[in-house]
C-alpha cells in the first residue's frame, strides 16, 4: 500500500472538513493559509496529477481573507465558512472557466453560478478550482482531452475512475477540503471506492441541478474524506429551488446536526446475493465486500438476502435514457463542431440518435417499475424490510479494468450503482478496504429508501467508528 | 430501436448527419450492439395496454438473465 495509516494528527491538508471548519470559526486557523495550503499542494502536485482543470488562485485567496475578516469582526458566518472545495469542471460557476473538459468549451465562462454552487458560497465554501472529468462527463478519457486524464493520487500509475475523477483525486489527494460531482450512473460513488473517500448521491431532486443542463437522473453530489464532512456538505447543498421542475419542495433535515444519534444496532441490512455473485467481481472487491459486512454485523446489523428483481433492467434502462439526453443536447452541436469533441465522445454521445421515443419512455417505465419495487418490497415499513442495501462499489479495482470496452459498453462497471440513479434512491460509497496488489482503496455501497438520506449518513458514521480506513491518506 | 445494422450501415446513415469515418462507424456499431440489446429487453418488458411491467419477469443478475432466488 503507498498510503500511510495516521496514528498521530493528520496534516492540515487531510484533516477533515469539519475540524477545519471549527477551527477557522474558533479563530484557531485562518482560512487564507488553509487555502494558500492547499494552492500549494496544487501547484506542487497537479502538473503530475491533473486533478484540476482551473485554479482560481487570485479568487481564492479574496474570499479566503472576506471570510477571516468577517470572522475577526465577529460575524456570524456559514458552517462552512473559509473551507476550499473543488468543483467539478460540468458545474457552472460564475466567472470561472467551466470546460466540461472540452475543446467545445474551453473559454467558456459562466454569467451565473449553479445553484449548487451558490449553495455552497452562500454557506461560506470557498471555490478554489474546477476538478477535472471525462469529456462532458461521459465516454472513456483520452489524452487527446482538453486536460488529459487525472491520476489517482493512492498509486499514480493508476488513472482515476470517473466521470467525476478529478474530484475523486483532489479530495483524496489533499487538495481541497471537499469536493463536489455529479452521479448520473456511477460517477460519485465509482470514484468515492477507487479514492477511499465518502462519495455520496443524494435522493433524486435533493440537491437541484438549476443552473446546469439538464439530466433526469444525474444528482450533484459531494466527495469526502469522512462522512461528518458529507452531511455538513450534504446540509449546505439540500434545499428547495423553485425555478428547478425537478427539485424537491420537502424540508431536508439536518444531517450533520442528526448524524451521530441514531442507534443502528438491529438494523436489517439486505444484500441481494444473486445479484451481488452474477457479477465478475474481482477477489479483492468480494474479500473488502465480506469485511464491510463483517464491521456492519459488528456494529449490531443484521444481514439478510434480499433477491431485488430488475436492478440489471434499471441500469440498462437508466444508460438508454442518459444517452437519449446526451444525444439530445448535443445533437445540433455535433453536426457543425464534430471536430471539437473528443474523438471517443463524439462517438459515444451519437448512440442516442438511434433511439426512439417509445425507447426512451419503455427505459422510463421500467426505472419507475424498479422504483416501486424497492420502496414495496425492499424497503417497506410495513413488512419486515430492510432498512439499507448492501453491495460492492464497482466488480473493479482499477480504472483501466472498468474500461475495457466490452463490459464499458454494457455498463458493467457500474451494474451496482447505475439501476439507483433511474430509480433515485440515496446510495453512497463507503471505504471498505484496500488491494493489495494495486495499493487502491476498495468501496462498499449502502442505499437507502427515497428521502433516508439521513439513515444512509447515520449507517456509514456507524460504520466509520469501527475502522480506520478513514484516517489513512496517499502518501503525497 | 431499429438494428443498426453494419458498420457500413452506420456510416451511410450518420455520415448525412457527422463526418463520421470508418474508425468511427466500427466503435459507435460496438457501442450500439449493447444499445439495442437494451431496448430489446425494454420491449420486452413494456406492458400490453392497459396492464403494468410484470415484475416477476424482471431479472435477479447482472446480466439480467433469469435466476432462482
Amino acid at each position: 500500500m503507498t498510503g500511510t495509516a495516521n496514528n498521530q494528527e493528520a496534516p492540515l491538508h487531510y484533516l477533515p472538513l469539519a475540524e477545519q471548519a471549527r477551527r477557522i470559526r474558533a479563530g484557531e486557523l485562518s482560512s487564507v493559509a488553509l487555502v494558500r495550503a492547499y494552492l500549494g499542494r496544487i501547484q506542487a502536485h497537479n502538473p503530475q496529477m491533473n486533478s484540476y482543470i482551473t485554479v482560481d488562485e487570485d479568487g481564492a485567496i479574496a474570499a479566503a481573507r472576506s471570510v477571516d475578516d468577517a470572522i475577526a469582526r465577529g460575524e456570524r458566518t456559514g458552517p462552512l465558512a473559509g473551507v476550499p472545495i473543488g468543483a467539478k469542471d460540468s458545474i457552472p460557476t460564475k466567472g470561472l472557466r467551466t470546460t466540461d473538459n472540452s475543446n467545445l468549451l474551453r473559454d467558456w465562462v459562466p454569467e451565473h453560478d449553479a445553484s449548487a454552487v451558490a449553495r455552497l458560497r452562500a454557506a461560506g465554501a470557498i471555490i478554489i478550482g474546477k476538478t477535472n472529468l471525462n469529456e462532458f462527463g461521459w465516454s472513456r478519457p483520452s489524452e487527446a482531452d482538453l486536460a488529459p486524464p487525472p491520476w489517482n493520487p493512492w498509486n499514480p500509475k493508476f488513472a482515476s475512475v470517473g466521470s467525476s475523477s478529478g474530484s475523486g483525486a483532489a479530495a483524496s489527494g489533499g487538495l481541497a477540503s471537499a469536493t463536489i460531482g455529479t452521479d448520473g450512473g456511477g460517477s460519485i460513488r465509482l470514484p468515492g471506492g477507487s479514492h477511499g473517500l465518502i462519495g455520496m448521491k443524494p435522493t433524486h431532486g435533493l440537491v437541484s441541478r438549476h443552473g446546469m443542463d439538464h439530466n433526469s437522473h444525474s444528482e450533484i453530489s459531494p466527495l469526502t474524506r469522512t462522512v461528518e464532512d458529507a452531511a455538513l456538505m450534504l446540509d449546505a447543498l439540500a434545499g428547495y429551488v423553485p425555478e428547478d421542475d425537478m427539485s424537491w419542495p420537502g424540508k431536508p433535515v439536518g444531517y450533520a446536526a442528526n448524524l451521530k444519534s441514531a442507534d443502528v444496532s438491529g438494523w436489517r441490512i439486505g444484500v441481494p446475493w444473486t445479484f451481488v455473485r452474477s457479477a465478475p467481481n474481482e477477489p479483492e472487491v468480494t474479500e473488502a465486500f465480506e469485511s464491510f459486512l463483517a464491521n456492519l454485523e459488528a456494529i449490531g446489523c443484521e444481514i439478510v438476502d434480499v433477491p431485488v428483481r430488475g436492478l440489471a433492467e434499471a441500469r440498462m434502462a437508466n444508460f438508454l435514457v442518459l444517452n437519449a439526453e446526451t444525444y439530445q443536447r448535443h445533437a445540433k452541436s455535433l453536426g457543425t463542431n464534430w471536430d471539437r469533441y473528443g474523438e471517443i465522445t463524439r462517438v459515444y454521445l451519437l448512440q442516442g440518435a438511434y433511439l426512439s421515443a417509445e425507447d426512451l419512455l419503455n427505459a422510463a417505465e421500467v426505472g419507475r417499475t424498479v422504483r416501486g419495487l424497492l420502496e414495496t418490497e425492499v424497503f417497506s415499513r410495513e413488512k419486515p424490510g430492510v432498512r439499507a442495501l448492501a453491495m460492492p462499489t464497482s466488480p473493479f479495482i482499477t480504472a483501466e479494468r472498468s474500461r475495457r470496452p466490452g463490459e464499458h459498453s454494457r455498463g458493467i462497471n457500474a451494474c451496482f450503482t447505475a439501476p439507483f440513479n433511474i430509480t433515485g434512491h440515496p446510495s453512497a460509497s463507503v471505504p471498505s478496504g484496500f488491494s493489495e496488489s494495486t495499493g487502491l482503496p476498495i468501496g462498499s455501497m449502502l442505499t437507502t429508501a427515497l428521502h433516508d438520506d439521513l439513515g444512509l449518513l447515520q449507517l456509514a458514521y456507524a460504520h466509520e467508528q469501527v475502522t480506520d480506513w478513514h484516517t489513512r491518506h496517499p502518501a503525497i | 430501436m431499429e438494428n443498426p445494422g453494419t458498420p457500413a450501415d452506420i456510416l451511410r446513415r450518420m455520415g448525412k448527419v457527422v463526418p463520421i469515418t470508418e474508425s468511427d462507424a466500427a466503435q459507435l456499431h460496438q457501442l450500439l450492439q449493447g444499445v439495442h440489446a437494451a431496448t430489446e429487453t425494454m420491449a420486452k418488458l413494456a406492458p400490453v395496454f392497459p396492464g403494468e411491467v410484470d415484475a416477476s419477469s424482471l431479472s435477479l443478475t447482472v446480466d439480467a438473465e433469469e435466476a432462482k432466488p
